[in-house]
């Protein structure tokens, strides 16, 4: 999937909204979330930096709009249709589901509660965009044509996009060479003792031989005395 | 007794709805199972919500009324690299010996084809589904509930579904 189409993913796959669901209160506890991000209405006007009316239109009934990275290293295919369960269970409905071999997207949503919620996977990357309240429907398409049409790089909502799963990389870097460095760490302290070890083996070697020469000496110097 | 009746007329009613379904479920559930395509399902719930959504103007309503009045979408997308003829001929031959879809546009260029059929509910167009055959992929997507064929046009412009943009051919684009 292309960034642009998660882009536009982080737009439509939510109809009408939510507040805080179980499932990020459960995932938060589980710490199986690497990054979340949260914009309201100021937030989502202001990355609209072209001025775009359609857009403004677009998120005009949006409440609040979070959006979570997940930890990939933690958090699995099956926990994401284990999620899609319970929020079924939770009394959600499915709107959207979009399958393929190597991505899949699940838009469930609970009119009651006017929450919906977004299960995203992309190359085994794990997201969960939540949004309270609705955004205007009949705008999806002049949106769309505005980020198909223009460099995501240079859009504010793309800008912010590019912002998240940048400092989501570069998290993920610090923690990888963390982990290399703990790695390494742990090779050379167990380099460190085997060389001591080792170095106490010489030490008894040497120990030995020299009593053992000191005692043939002594043997010999018996011998010629007699 | 009259309970009872009303009771077993009102099942096989609902498992004739049912029956009928949609041309993706009934004819090709072998290629929702396939790994190989991209599946695309959209629910009626979805549609439900355009009800709740206040239209500007006229056209606007128009389009509201028609889109709440869908029960689904679903498509079965291949990637590229596929025989996208064999599909379609394959596709084209299970849907003819269904018998109840009836051919309602083709367009054929160079670089693809394209088959519209409808299926009719009395005197509603009850399903509008498409085969699309490019040079190396292959596109099945049908639309089903009550179809209002004035305004798939506008609403495949609104939506802008990947692939929902060939209905706009209905409508003469």
């Amino acid at each position: 999937m292309s960034s642009r189409f998660l882009i536009y993913l982080f737009l439509i796959s939510s109809f009408s909204g939510f507040a805080q669901t179980k499932l990020i209160k459960t995932l938060k506890e589980e710490d199986k979330i690497e990054s979340s991000y949260h914009l309201y209405p100021s937030t989502l006007r202001m990355i609209n930096l072209q001025n775009d009316p359609a857009f403004d239109e677009l998120i005009r009934p949006v409440k609040k709009l979070s959006f979570s990275i997940l930890k990939p290293d933690v958090y699995t295919s099956k926990d994401m249709h284990t999620a899609y369960q319970e929020l079924l269970n939770e009394g959600y409905e499915e709107y959207i589901e979009v399958v393929n071999d190597s991505a899949s997207m699940f838009v469930v949503g609970n009119e009651s509660k006017s929450r919906t919620c977004i299960l995203v996977n992309n190359d085994e990357e794990y997201y969960i965009a939540d949004l309270e309240g609705m955004i205007n429907v009949l705008k999806l398409g002049e949106v769309y044509e505005s980020i198909a049409n223009q460099d995501t790089s240079k859009i504010g909502l793309g800008t912010v996009f590019n912002y998240v799963m940048g400092e989501n990389n570069e998290k993920r870097e610090r923690a990888k060479r963390r982990k290399e460095r703990e790695k390494n760490g742990e090779k050379e302290a167990k380099k460190e003792s085997f060389q001591v070890t080792i170095g106490e083996e010489d030490n008894e070697k040497k120990d030995t031989t020299s009593e053992q020469v000191d005692s043939l000496n002594a043997i010999e110097e018996k011998k010629e005395n007699e | 007794m009259k309970k009872i009746l009303i009771i077993t007329f009102a099942c096989l009613i609902s498992i004739g709805s049912f029956a009928q379904g949609n041309v993706i479920t009934k004819h090709f559930a072998d290629y929702q199972q396939d790994q190989s395509f991209t599946k695309v399902n959209v629910s009626s719930k979805m549609f439900s919500l355009f009800t709740e959504i206040d239209g500007e103007d006229e056209t606007e309503k128009a389009v509201l009324d028609a889109m709440s009045k869908l029960k689904g979408v679903k498509a079965v997308v291949s990637d590229s690299g596929t025989d996208g003829a064999k599909f379609y001929r394959e596709a084209l031959s299970r849907v003819q010996k269904d018998g109840s879809y009836e051919e309602l546009m083709s367009i054929q260029d160079k670089e693809e084809e394209i088959m519209f059929m409808v299926r009719n509910d009395g005197d509603i167009i009850a399903e509008l589904f498409m085969i699309i055959r490019g040079a190396d992929d292959f596109v099945l997507m049908t639309l089903y509930g009550e179809i209002d064929l004035n305004q798939i046009a506008k609403i495949s412009r609104i939506l802008k579904i990947s692939g929902l943009e060939e209905f706009g051919k209905l409508g003469g684009n």
